[in-house]
This record gives structure tokens, C-alpha cells and sequence, in this order.
């Protein structure tokens, strides 16, 4: 597993639980409480411990984290450049949707050993669309939902999205329902 | 504007194909424009503007009026905005068949991030075909990439580092061990340094030891440490060569009555009370030195060595005192 997704989910604990439960976490994981290197890679077996320690240090369903790390990825403060990163697939949510087949082409262009599960997105018309991809994990795909919903706000747009059996469903409500986060070609320092 | 056979473009068109295109007649003044166009020179009434007091073609070089632009067509051009711009531009340059103008294409090039806030640029001014927009993309992603890795980079020497001084310092004092002195010996063989040792040995620290305890052992070598420390400068360096024995490399010296007065004051504090826990502990200490130059000898090992028979003579003859290799 890329140390980019550890991580994130390490970043997830320390900024949504903070240092202590990060470091209980490290501790009932058996990692390093330093914690990861996001340019290395762990073995598998080190995400699926931690994900298990989470769980247990922070008393949720690790499905429901999964919601939370998407959640996350796109809307806490610390993670703006990803957020950024992401708002460049498309300058709408509904060009984003279309963007999301590419996302795992846009993140080997810009870290050319992350490797992402493919996506396949079905557009059923009247702002409805299925999305499947292949998830490592049980329930993996929770993550896409939180991180969607996130992003879906970020553009100013006003969308449900749920998963339904393995797949993530999108019901695009309305796209200028609010004012979008400020997204600029260039990061403005 | 006709494609023969094809059809007509209307204005409409042109701007989703081109949006930041501009089109002149036979002399060089402006006519029409995409709607992207007018973001780099926001300041200008572009109609009827001269197009090359706008831009100014840099490659080829010499195309300086309208009448050059004939011989740019189809060519890949490096352009410079002026009137406020000051960026740098690809295009291309078409010739109008009918009217005698041209058509010119532009995309920012080189400094992109500076183009696009400069000229307030969205996804939106640029082509769906265009890949300004990815390449902004994949300059930011870099850009992190590669902080994190100098960041790792910085991580990574760090520990190098730390590991690298654990493995030679004695853990008790914070002296080198015996790694340390080997490299030191590497180091002043190598650079031919001018060198003395001194070899300096507790005399009853066993018996301390033995009295005492450990954990008073250990104390008393701590403050021998001291000591040591506060009696040499920065250069030199002090290792813990065995359990009460300690080898000390003075450095860039030729002056051995110098050095030699180091080892009896060394010598001299050492045989003065400690006031410990357990109240006051008297231990005593021998020393041998060698100097490089002086004694027969030459590499840093046989210098030792030679310090070390010193002190085992100095040792032998009742302890407390400092014999000089070649001044017994």
C-alpha cells in the first residue's frame, strides 16, 4: 500500500482526534507512533491493522471511518492541496463525475507509483449517475461516498450520494445551489 | 468564414475552438477575437488596434510588421504579450483566404502559473482540448511531490545521523567507544595530522565498584567524564576505551610539554576526593603518553601502544603519576 493512503489516515486521526488517539492508535496497530512516509509503500497487511486499531481506539465501525477519511480528504484545512488537486478534473461537479474514469490516470500523473482502483461511472440521465469500483477493502467504496458529498459542496452543488450494494450513487439536486469554495488555476500563496 | 465543402464558423465557434484567437486584416489591425482574448490586454480598445503593437512575434525572429506575418503561417511561434502582458505566448498564424487577413492562435507558454494569474485565467479560457489546465495540474502535483520528498530526505538524514552517533558514543559517559577511535585513527592517518595520545587508567576504581555498588560506579565514571571533558578542548576527542581505561587523542600537536601538562592535571583532579552519595571517594588515575614524531613509532595504533607501556609502568610504580614515551 502506497504510504500516501496510511497517511492520510494517520492525518485523519491526528486532526480529527488529535495526537493522543493517534498515538493510541499507533501503539494497538503495532506501527511507529513517527507514523509513515508518504513516499514509501508498507506492506498490506499494515493499513488493514490500522484500520482495525482506528476502529477499536476511536469506537467506530471502520465502514463509517471510511466515510469520514473521504469526508476529510476534501474539506479539513489540512488537506487543501488534495482538495485542489481534485478540482482540477473538472470545473463543475457534474464535469468532475465525468472525470472521475481519469482519476486514476490524474494520480499517476502526479505520483507515478499510486496506483487507484478503477472507476466506471454510468450517467442515468436527470442529474443520476452509478459509479462501481473495485475496492480493496469491505466497504471501501464508503470513502468515495464522504469524499463525493465533500466535494459535491465544494463546488457549490447540492447532490445526495449513497452507496447502494457496491456501488455509489449520485443524485445531482442542484448544480448552483450555494456559492462554491474559491478554486483558482493558479494557488494563490 | 468558409472551410471549402465543410461549412461555415461562425464567431460563436471560433471562441469554443480558440478562445484566446485573434483575427486581422492585410495591415495588421485588429478585427475580431475569441472571448478569452481580451483578458490579456484588458486595458486596450482592441478594434482597429494595430495586432503587433500588441504582440511581438520572438520566433522567428525579424517578423516585425503585417507584411512579415505571410511568411509565419503554419509555423510554431514564440510570442511576447506587450501592453502590460509581459508573458510569453506559443501560436500560430494562418492566412484568411478571401479577405487577406489572419488568424492568429495563441496558448500561454514557459511561465504558465504566471500567465494565468497575471491575465486572471479559468478552465473556462481555455479550449476543452487545450492542456494548459493539465499541465497546471501536474506543476502543482510536482511541486508537493517533491517537498515531501526533500522533507523525507531531511527525516532521513537526521536519523542517519543520530544513528551514526549512537553507534559511537559509549552510552554510560556520552564518550566515543571504540569506534570512534578507530575512525579518528583512519582520519589522522589519512590527513597526516600531527597527534598525541594520552592513555589514562582509574587506579582503584574496582574497588569502589566493589564497595559500593554499581550504581556508584557508574556515577563516579560520570563525573571522571567531566572532568575529562573540562580538560581538553573541542578538537580533542576522549574515548572509554575499557571498563576504567580511557584513550585520549589530542590533535594537532607538536608541542609535547604541552601535552604532557594536560595528562598531570588530569592526573593531579583525579587523585582529589569525588564528594559523592555515598560521601567522599578517593581513586586516583595513571597516565602514558606518546606523541607522533617523538617515539619511534608512527600510525595512531602504535602511538597507543606506546602510551599504553608507559602507563603500565606508571601503574607499576604505585599509580598517581604520568610517564612521557621517550622522556622515561
Amino acid at each position: 500500500m502506497h504510504g500516501l493512503i496510511n497517511r492520510s489516515i494517520q492525518c485523519f486521526i491526528r486532526d480529527n482526534y488529535g495526537q493522543s488517539a493517534w498515538s493510541r492508535t499507533a501503539d494497538l496497530a503495532g506501527v511507529d507512533r513517527a507514523g509513515f512516509e508518504a513516499m514509501q509503500f508498507y506492506p498490506d497487511g499494515v493499513t488493514l491493522d490500522l484500520l482495525d486499531a482506528a476502529g477499536q481506539v476511536l469506537d467506530r465501525a471502520v465502514p463509517d471511518l471510511f466515510e469520514d477519511i473521504g469526508t476529510y480528504l476534501v474539506s479539513h484545512p489540512n488537506t487543501d492541496s488534495l482538495r485542489r488537486l481534485l478540482r482540477f478534473g473538472g470545473a463543475s461537479f457534474e464535469d468532475f463525475l465525468y472525470s472521475l474514469e481519469d482519476l486514476p490516470f490524474r494520480a499517476k500523473l502526479a505520483v507515478p507509483d499510486l496506483a487507484l482502483p478503477a472507476f466506471s461511472l454510468k450517467a442515468r440521465g436527470n442529474g443520476e449517475f452509478d459509479i462501481d469500483l473495485e475496492c480493496l477493502f469491505p466497504e471501501g467504496q464508503r470513502l468515495l461516498v464522504g469524499l463525493l458529498r465533500s466535494i459535491a459542496d465544494d463546488y457549490g452543488s447540492f447532490a445526495l450520494v449513497s452507496c447502494h450494494g457496491d456501488s455509489v450513487h449520485v443524485s445531482l439536486l442542484q448544480t448552483d445551489f450555494a456559492p462554491a469554495h474559491q478554486f483558482d488555476l493558479v494557488r494563490i500563496e | 468564414m468558409t472551410l471549402t465543402g465543410i461549412g461555415v464558423l461562425n464567431s460563436t465557434a471560433l471562441g469554443h475552438l480558440m478562445p484566446m484567437h485573434v483575427i486581422c486584416n492585410a495591415v495588421g489591425e485588429i478585427g475580431s477575437w475569441g472571448p478569452s482574448f481580451p483578458k490579456l490586454f484588458p486595458d486596450t480598445v482592441l478594434d482597429g488596434f494595430p495586432l503587433l503593437d500588441l504582440v511581438e512575434i520572438r520566433r522567428p525572429p525579424g517578423a516585425a510588421s503585417a507584411d512579415d506575418l505571410a511568411d509565419c503561417v503554419g509555423q510554431s511561434l514564440r510570442l511576447r504579450g506587450l501592453a502590460g502582458s509581459h508573458c510569453d505566448f506559443k501560436g500560430v498564424v494562418v492566412k484568411l483566404e478571401g479577405s487577406s487577413g489572419y488568424l492568429l492562435n495563441l496558448s500561454p507558454y514557459g511561465d504558465l502559473a504566471r500567465a494565468v494569474q497575471r491575465h486572471c485565467l479559468t478552465i473556462a479560457d481555455f479550449a476543452p482540448t487545450d492542456h494548459v489546465p493539465e499541465m497546471l495540474y501536474v506543476m502543482e502535483a510536482k511541486v508537493l511531490v517533491h517537498d515531501e520528498i526533500k522533507r523525507m530526505n531531511g527525516r532521513l538524514d537526521a536519523a542517519k545521523r543520530s544513528a551514526e552517533e549512537q553507534a559511537l558514543t559509549d552510552t554510560l559517559t556520552g564518550l566515543g567507544n571504540l569506534r570512534a577511535m578507530e575512525r579518528c585513527f583512519d582520519e589522522l592517518e589519512r590527513g597526516c595530522i600531527p597527534f598525541a595520545i594520552i592513555q589514562l587508567d582509574l587506579d582503584r576504581f574496582k574497588q569502589v565498584n566493589d564497595r559500593f555498588g554499581h550504581a556508584v560506579g557508574d556515577e563516579l565514571l560520570q563525573r571522571v567524564a567531566d572532568v575529562l571533558v573540562r580538560s581538553v578542548r573541542a578538537e580533542d576527542l576522549i574515548i572509554r576505551s575499557g571498563g576504567d581505561e580511557f584513550t585520549i587523542v589530542i590533535r594537532s600537536t607538536g608541542i609535547l610539554r604541552l601535552v604532557a601538562s594536560v595528562a598531570q592535571r588530569i592526573v593531579d583532579r583525579l587523585c582529589e576526593p569525588f564528594a559523592m552519595s555515598v560521601g567522599s571517594v578517593t581513586i586516583g588515575a595513571s597516565a602514558g603518553v606518546a606523541m607522533a614524531g617523538v617515539s619511534l613509532a608512527n600510525s595512531p595504533t602504535a602511538i597507543r601502544e606506546c602510551a599504553d607501556a608507559v602507563l603500565y609502568r606508571a601503574k607499576s610504580s604505585g599509580g598517581g603519576t604520568v610517564i612521557v614515551a621517550g622522556f622515561e
